[in-house]
């Protein structure tokens, strides 16, 4: 029963980000059902957590389920008929000789791998404190998160935090009738799935190169930090389903600029808007994909587009920070306030937190060789970061490996290497499937002779 | 080239707002990759994911082989990490106590200053839940010298995870080796 409640939960929230999807491509002609089915999970867990933490202030219990599975059945429905009036057809892509069906079929194989290392694994700490612990208190407090868990005496679970993963939580536990720490874990390696079908996706439509797109995909998985260490896809943290939904965003910017599509466009517009709802880093990575955005608008002279790009991730970050001061959540102790003062006072840390951050990189146990091969792609994108979309990946990548060692600056802790080394790979982790586009970008180089116009659909039938 | 311009991107409906003159350029400006350059190219980046590969598998299969699926457990993390930090998965008489907890009063959780032994505080109170909680990290003497401020009147129950409770204080029930529950107001019925 209770994996009929699991797949009944699992079934909902994509059937809303199939409806998502649908409406946000409606006008296409073709619609590749792979893909289709990556974003419908992005969008399916931002939707069905957003409904119930909006509607959690008005209703509770068996109430908000019902009205969130409404929802999500009208948004499924109203994408279909809108599909299906437009004369909308899928296809799903198949491999176009035997060495793209042996390297779909290593892909597979990866996913079921990172399935049933996900099952063998506990949570980490920060899986079950800070974000399945709010989901079971949730689902044992009529599906909502009460104020009184704000004043309960758990800062160490970081109400700051947002809900985004902890409410798709939910959803599935209320489907299944329990919170169940052994079975919330194939959330993340849905992610992963979802995150390696996208990035597939995005590097072969970015390069014109099917094989690039297996390629990567396949490769993604060799990176242990990704898949086996603290903080990775079958730990259950956060930082690996953000790094998805900024792929995403990334992806879909960069597909924008190459094609002109609206339907990338809207894309990118919708994973924007959930990157300050999944962590507090996210709105870090919002600020840095927006300004991406807002370059590439402004040099395709679309300013009306401004509003429609930033608005909807500006307020649901908004609307979470007035969240936390009317339920009077004081901000992280982890670090000082942003100020000039304390830019001045501590910015000799930097040479300390750069080669902490180099030795992090170079410790082979945690990422293999793959920031040494991210370099090097580096290296050839330099060569051509008179291009706009070069210029766009470089920023997406590079920028936020930036932010993120600058925060440390303003690190509390009076041994702050200790916090970088606890906490710097995870945040690192949030960019290395932009870095993988990177890579796939300059594998391509000697055949980018047509960036950055786009790859003609003949060139990537199937994809 | 004015076909490729033409061309639909993702389907016949949709137009692309782009001059073909534009894609005329592009193509021409790009200079012909020479077959030498590709070869390099590629020898380059198979050179590195090769070395990519064999310093990751080493890594990967080891991590991947370790442990089984499993148990299907709804408390699965919680049993590990109390494994991990007590040396049991917690007793049915451990969980029992918890949810028996006064609903009324804070719970005050001590807990040793180690990580393990923080990670046991934290699943106490993970596992308290609604309860408000109140966690004090330190030895002994802190445990002792915060129980010594704390009104009785406002507190549920006291918890010591990996710290002993100070001679003076009501001995409470061992519930868990190292975790020493103390209620101090009275239970809620068993149910």
């Amino acid at each position: 029963m209770i994996f009929l409640g699991l797949l009944g939960g699992y079934l909902t929230l994509l059937g809303g980000g199939f409806g998502i999807t649908l409406l946000l491509r409606r006008g296409i002609p073709r619609i590749n059902l792979a893909e289709c089915c990556c974003l419908s999970w992005l969008f399916g867990m931002g939707a069905v957590s957003l409904l119930l933490w909006v509607f959690g202030f008005l209703i509770s219990g068996s109430a908000l389920s019902a009205l969130v599975t409404l929802c999500c059945l009208i948004l499924a429905i109203t994408g279909w008929n809108r599909a299906v009036r437009s004369g909308t057809r899928f296809f799903l892509p198949r491999p176009a000789n035997l060495c793209e069906g042996l390297i779909l079929v290593l892909v597979a194989c990866q996913i079921a791998i990172v399935l049933l290392l996900s099952l063998n694994r506990p949570l980490g700490w920060d899986g079950l404190l800070m974000w399945e612990a709010k989901a079971r208190f949730a689902f044992l407090s009529g599906n909502v998160l009460p104020q009184q868990y704000y004043v309960s005496g758990r800062s160490l679970t970081h109400p700051e935090y947002p809900l985004g993963i902890p409410l798709t939580e939910l959803w599935l536990y209320i489907w299944m009738g329990e919170p169940h720490q052994f079975l919330i874990k194939t959330v993340f390696a849905t992610f992963y799935a979802c995150g390696v079908g996208l990035l597939g996706i995005v590097s072969a439509r970015l390069t014109g190169k099917r094989w690039i797109g297996y390629v990567i995909a396949a490769l993604f998985f060799f990176v242990p930090h990704e898949i086996v260490r603290p903080g990775s896809a079958t730990f259950g943290y956060v930082d690996f389903p953000m790094s998805v939904v900024y792929l995403a965003a990334v992806g879909y910017l960069l597909l924008f600029l190459q094609s002109d599509s609206r339907y990338d466009f809207r894309i990118y517009v919708t994973a924007l808007a959930l990157l300050p709802w999944l962590k507090r880093e996210g709105l870090i990575l919002w600020v840095i994909a927006a300004l991406s955005g807002a370059a590439v608008l402004f040099v395709r002279k679309k300013p009306r587009a401004w509003l429609l790009a930033f608005l909807p991730g500006a307020l649901i970050g908004l609307a979470w920070m007035l969240y936390l001061r009317a339920v009077h959540v004081q901000a992280s102790q982890e670090f000082f306030p942003v100020s000039w003062r304390m830019l001045l006072e501590n910015g000799g840390r930097l040479l300390v937190i750069w080669r902490t951050m180099l030795g992090e990189m170079a410790n082979p146990q945690t990422w293999g060789m793959f920031w040494l091969i991210a370099a090097v792609a580096l290296i050839y994108l330099l060569c051509s970061i008179r291009k706009l979309w070069v210029a766009v990946l470089l920023w997406s990548a590079l920028i936020p490996v930036l932010a993120y060692t600058s925060i440390y600056i303003f690190s509390t802790t009076i041994d702050y290497v200790v916090h970088i080394k606890l906490s710097l790979s995870r945040l690192l982790m949030q960019v290395v499937p932009v870095f993988w586009l990177a890579i796939a970008a300059a594998l391509a180089m000697p055949w980018k002779a047509k960036m950055p116009s786009a790859a003609p659909l003949a060139d990537l039938d199937g994809l | 080239v004015r076909e490729l311009a033409a061309f639909p991107l993702e389907g016949a409906n949709e137009t692309i707002e782009r001059p073909s003159g534009r894609l005329a350029v592009a193509s021409a400006a790009r200079p012909v990759e020479s077959s030498l350059g590709k070869f390099l190219h590629l020898a380059l980046w198979g050179g590195l994911i090769c070395a990519f590969l064999l310093g990751s598998i080493p890594i990967l299969i080891p991590e991947i082989t370790r442990g089984r699926v499993g148990p299907v457990d709804s408390l699965h993390t919680i049993h590990l990490c109390l494994r991990a930090a007590s040396g049991s998965e917690g007793s049915p008489q451990f969980f029992a106590t918890l949810s028996a907890l006064p609903p009324k009063g804070r719970i005050v959780i001590f807990m040793g200053e180690d990580v393990l032994d923080s990670l046991l505080g934290m699943a106490v109170s993970y596992l308290v839940w609604p309860r408000e909680v109140q966690i004090i990290s330190g030895n002994d003497k802190v445990a002792e010298e915060s129980l010594a401020k704390i009104r009785p009147d406002s507190v549920g129950a006291v918890i010591f995870c990996k710290v002993n409770p100070p001679a003076w204080f009501p001995a409470g029930v061992n519930c868990a080796p190292g975790v020493r529950v103390v209620c101090l107001k009275r239970p809620e019925p068993k149910r």
